[in-house]
């Protein structure tokens, strides 16, 4: 991964091509376009698969596999898997398949909030400036250059010392880092849309710029925006987690996958790999599931949508 | 081309600009004022007040940029009191470590990824493309910092075969006298790069393979392994140059994780544990520098993507 970076999203050409924006779902059933989009191709049914499983694993888990989270304790310090605690006991003594579900939690609940507040912000950005053009549409994209200028994780890492690193003040330092992908993306795909016969017709009619960008231009870019929403979940997972290692992810004692991982590592000399494989299988099956997924509406929707 | 490279330049500055912009905002968004962000929490009202005073913090917010700026151009990044150093040396010393780190592996992932892109372009949908994309893919989706530690598991604690820590010299020069060590280091950051460059080359070697100059060359009989090396590697070869350029910010945030894990004092390092006592110099600072680094990395990229291909300089 870079987080590379965090992650941004590194296997994603960057071509400052510009995608035909095609109006959405034209001519498809919204049911056998939402069948198509999550089922349709291959990629697409290996990503929902196992979407639903982690979900289900992270949200619907702890209630069927019960263990103690609240209390440490001392005499099942660092066990290795047993019949009574599947994945083995961490360093505070808590089951670490529960600890595994729990961590879920506040992975995907982290990175769907800042994927999701990332597009909508980004796509809005986006719009306005490539609908805009000209000065502001150079203006507001400078500021998208130098953000992008800094190492993701260095960003991150500089907004989680200076803010907090509170759940919600993670889900606003991760989106201000993401927002930038989607701004590029639907910029480009306004520079187009912006010239298309139906945006001429409503400013003829009179229409304002809001409303134009807000009903025309942002729903046909929406494929483009859908996505990208998808990879941005994984790129947000593998940020968190990196952010997590470096001791600045959710506060204790909520569990979550980079601090299970950075815990995990200290016990690795003492062969305890329970507490590093099974968290790291954990972020790889989960960002390979978003990518999947997000490949596949791709496919469906022949929405151009690499940042 | 001279209008192009100009042109390219005032954008950087631009962007530079951008980027002093940013850190000074920053700066001033510690919590607390920057004084007692810099200075920490024990400082007292009157050191505060001094430290105002000699930094000029109490001119007006416009001047005290310009102010900045100037200290920046004279290389004056500020003060760590928390090391007690200026973050010029601080740099000065472990910038050149970071640079042994990520130089080699960069140079070895680019070399494999474009040979890998390409085998696998003339492999297509056969089983070792597919093989190939799955294991870039996991690669990809593997947090970086958790590759470097089943290296280490795996051939430091376990085979023995590699030391689990890289060289803790203050030589950069250490990296290569000592490269035992620094294997696994150097390993972990070309598995992660290889991932991005042979994809990339992968689809950009199916597109040259596209072109009509391909099927003119096929026509005119010449051979497989010429057109290989004549039209598709040399038509491949350079939106490659682009994407040098724009792999050094994930390079250098990998960096900041390979030097945890591995307790290399490069620059990472020192931004990580800057980052635990909140020595803000220092993380404003790496910030500043890694910026120029990838912003001159772009321009650099982009002037030499222009020889190459002179249809860019049109666009």
């Amino acid at each position: 991964m870079s987080i590379n970076s965090a992650s941004q999203g590194m296997l994603r050409p960057a071509q400052e091509e510009i995608a035909e924006g095609g109006e959405v779902g034209v001519g498809l059933h919204r049911g056998e376009l939402l069948h198509d989009v999550f089922w349709g191709g291959r990629l697409a049914r290996i990503g929902t698969t196992i979407i639903v499983f982690v979900v289900l694993f992270c949200f619907v888990g702890p209630l069927l596999y019960r263990t103690n989270q609240t209390q440490p304790d001392q005499l099942l310090i660092t066990d290795p898997p047993s019949s009574q605690n599947l994945l083995g006991t961490d360093g505070n003594g808590f089951d670490e398949l529960g600890q595994l579900m729990i961590g879920g939690q506040s992975a995907l609940e982290i990175g769907l909030a800042s994927a999701f507040l990332a597009s909508i912000f980004g796509a809005l950005y986006g719009a306005v400036a490539g609908y805009l053009g000209g000065f502001w549409d150079g203006l507001l994209m400078r500021v998208v250059d130098t953000m992008l200028a800094i190492p993701g994780l260095l960003l991150l890492l500089l907004l989680a010392v200076i803010f907090s690193n509170s759940t919600p003040a993670l889900i606003i330092i991760l989106t201000l880092f993401a927002w930038l992908g989607p701004a590029r993306l639907v910029r480009g795909e306004t520079l187009t849309l912006r010239t298309r016969e139906y945006v001429q017709a409503a400013k003829l009619m009179g229409a304002s710029s809001i409303r134009i960008v807000l009903r025309h231009i942002v729903p046909n870019a929406l494929g483009t925006i859908v996505v990208n929403t998808t990879f941005q979940v994984a790129d947000a997972i593998l940020a968190l987690a990196a952010l997590s290692f470096l001791g600045l992810g959710p506060p204790p004692p909520a569990a979550n996958w980079g601090g299970m991982l950075s815990d995990g590592t200290e016990y690795l000399t003492a062969g305890a790999w329970w507490l590093v494989y099974p968290a790291g299988a954990a972020i790889v099956i989960t960002v390979i599931a978003f990518n999947f997924l997000g490949e596949g509406i791709e496919e469906a929707l022949g929405a151009r949508a690499r940042s | 081309m001279t209008a192009y490279i100009a042109r390219r330049f005032a954008q950087s500055i631009v962007i530079l600009l951008g980027v002093t912009l940013l850190t000074f905002v920053l700066l001033h968004l510690i919590p607390g004022g920057p004084a007692r962000g810099i200075l920490g929490p024990r400082a007292t009202a009157g050191q505060i007040a001094a430290f105002e005073q000699a930094n000029d913090l109490n001119k007006s917010v416009f001047q005290q940029y310009v102010l900045y700026l100037d200290h920046l151009l004279h290389g004056n990044f500020g003060y760590s009191y928390k090391l007690n150093e200026t973050v010029s040396s601080v740099f000065a010393q472990d910038l050149p470590k970071s640079l042994a780190l990520v130089g080699p592996p960069t140079v070895l992932a680019l070399a494999i990824g474009v040979l890998l892109g390409i085998w696998q372009s003339q492999r297509r949908d056969k089983l070792d493309d597919h093989l190939i994309t799955g294991v870039g893919y996991v690669l990809y989706a593997m947090p970086d910092f958790w590759l470097a530690f089943i290296l280490i598991d795996l051939f430091a604690l376990r085979l023995f075969w590699l030391p689990p820590i890289a060289p803790s010299s203050q030589s950069w020069t250490a990296a290569f006298t000592d490269g035992k060590a620094m294997i696994l280091p150097w390993a972990t950051l070309t598995l992660v790069s290889i991932a991005v460059f042979s994809r990339y080359m992968r689809s950009s070697a199916l597109d040259a393979l596209s072109q009509d100059c391909i099927r003119t060359a096929q026509a005119k009989g010449a051979q497989r392994g010429r057109i290989l090396r004549k039209h598709v590697i040399r038509n491949a070869s350079i939106p490659i140059i682009t994407l040098i350029g724009l792999s050094i910010p994930g390079l250098l945030s990998g960096a900041i994780l390979e030097e945890v894990v591995f307790n290399y004092p490069g620059i990472g390092l020192a931004t990580y544990n800057a980052a635990l006592v909140k020595d803000y110099p220092i993380l404003l600072g790496t910030t500043l520098v890694f910026g120029a680094l990838t912003i001159a990395g772009n321009l650099v990229a982009d002037i030499a993507y222009a020889y190459a291909d002179p249809r860019v300089r049109l666009a």
